[in-house]
């Protein structure tokens, strides 16, 4: 019997396991996020002119998770009129991180998860490229 | 005791079917994330990107994924990507090769369009036909100009005259009739090209009335009211009934109701306009009933 209920507890904790993680940074209010992150990349010119290299990235979250990312170079920031929580000038790994628990989030539409894949890959870090390696190798 | 088991049991199964589900879903997942993360390298310096994308191309995956990498390969600007993928396209198989020789068109750069001659050379008829493709994307005309030129094989001819006429290339299809002579491929060709100057020219020439007949009707193709006026003017002063009829058979294929409407209302002879009514029928001109009312009335 104590047998029984070692074996229900313990496929109680692997069901746990299973359920999906969840964007903890977006979780703690809805609205728009910003930062801002240098990447590495030469972005060449934009619509506004050549573009400064530094990038304003704009997550919208919705019911705890993230729903829209926006991104603008700094020379040509055309964020949201509404209130914005302001994270400040990130380090590119800090930025890659945010932009990773997005990616990773398996509660987060798949449309976003790639739109921030993009960007994770247009800020350019050393780091996302060995994640896209691996990401692109993997079965 | 035994409720237990069976609560047991039951969750083992959902368990396992959940896991089962959630692994089907988490490939979609891993999927979708590969080609999203193989599209963002488009914006990645090359150097970041080509051993990612080679290792894509030269791995296990999805052909779906390998092609997209083609696709992300021929976007770079370097040296070493464009011989990446002229290697790619000497070198694969089947599906993949063809896209590989189709990036190679999409990419347009010149070294790498270049080394598609040899492929040509070596290739069966899909990688001929991709080649070509290929050249007709990058509107490379010279080199398909230089296939058919070159050839001794009347499909091979055909095929790259074809994509010359497709390319709308006036000048490499007329010299090609001055090299090789003129053919059926070639008239198709220069309909399919729109050159309405050379058949006329070739219409008027009843040295090869088969090759006239040809190019009378070619004309239809081209259409247009100039044309309209060469097939009305032929059919006038033809004394050859097959000429008249391949001019009848360039109106009904221009869709020039309006000129043969022309001829029916020039002629009166009962016959011809038997027959030119015939063909306004065919064309279903909107005045072919007024004309049927007034020949039962024999007012026209």
């Amino acid at each position: 019997m104590r047998a029984l209920k070692v074996v229900f507890l313990g496929l109680l904790v692997l069901a746990l396991l299973n359920s999906p993680a969840t964007a903890s940074t977006f979780e703690k209010a809805d609205g728009w996020y910003r930062w801002s992150v240098d990447s590495p990349v030469n972005m060449g010119s934009s619509c506004c002119g050549d573009m400064s290299g530094e990038l304003t990235i704009y997550v919208r979250s919705e019911n705890g998770g993230p729903v829209r990312i926006r991104a603008y170079d700094a020379s040509c920031d055309k964020g949201p009129k509404e209130q914005v929580t302001d994270l400040g000038p990130l380090s590119l790994e800090d930025s890659d991180a945010l932009l990773l628990e997005i990616v990773q989030g398996s509660n987060v539409d798949m449309d976003v998860r790639e739109d921030a894949l993009f960007w994770l890959v247009h800020t350019g870090s050393d780091a996302t490229f060995k994640y896209v390696d691996q990401l692109l190798s993997s079965r | 005791m035994k409720n237990f088991l069976k609560l047991a049991t039951a969750l083992v199964l959902v368990l396992f079917s959940t896991t089962a589900l959630a692994q089907s879903s988490d490939a979609e997942e891993q999927d979708s994330l590969k080609m999203a993360a193989l599209e963002a390298l488009i914006t990645a310096p090359p150097e970041r990107a080509l051993p990612i994308v080679d290792k894509v191309l030269s791995g296990n995956n999805s052909i779906e994924l390998k092609e997209r990498a083609l696709f992300i390969l021929s976007q770079m600007d370097t040296p070493e990507s464009q011989a990446r993928l002229v290697a790619y396209a000497r070198d694969s198989q089947g599906e993949l090769q063809s896209e590989a020789i189709r990036m190679i068109g999409i990419g347009g750069d010149s070294e790498a369009l270049a080394g598609l001659g040899d492929i040509y050379a070596s290739g069966d008829a899909d990688v001929r036909d991709a080649v070509l493709e290929a050249y007709l994307i990058a509107d490379d005309t010279d080199a398909v100009f230089q296939i058919a030129a070159n050839t001794a094989d009347e499909e091979e001819f055909s095929d790259a005259v074809q994509m010359l006429g497709a390319m709308g290339a006036h000048d490499q299809l007329r010299e090609l009739r001055g090299r090789a002579g003129l053919s059926e491929s070639l008239i198709q060709a220069y309909a399919i090209s729109g050159d309405a100057e050379t058949l006329q020219e070739l219409a008027m020439d009843d040295s090869n009335p088969e090759m006239q007949i040809q190019a009378i009707e070619a004309l239809g193709i081209v259409g247009g009211d100039e044309v309209g006026l060469t097939l009305i003017g032929l059919y006038r002063s033809a004394a050859d009934e097959d000429v008249k009829e391949a001019a009848l058979d360039g109106l009904l294929i221009s869709g020039d109701d309006a000129s043969v409407l022309e001829l029916y209302r020039n002629t009166d002879d009962a016959s011809e306009k038997r027959e030119l009514l015939e063909y306004l029928v065919m064309m279903g001109s909107d005045e072919v009933w007024d004309l049927i009312d007034s020949a039962l009335e024999g007012t026209e």
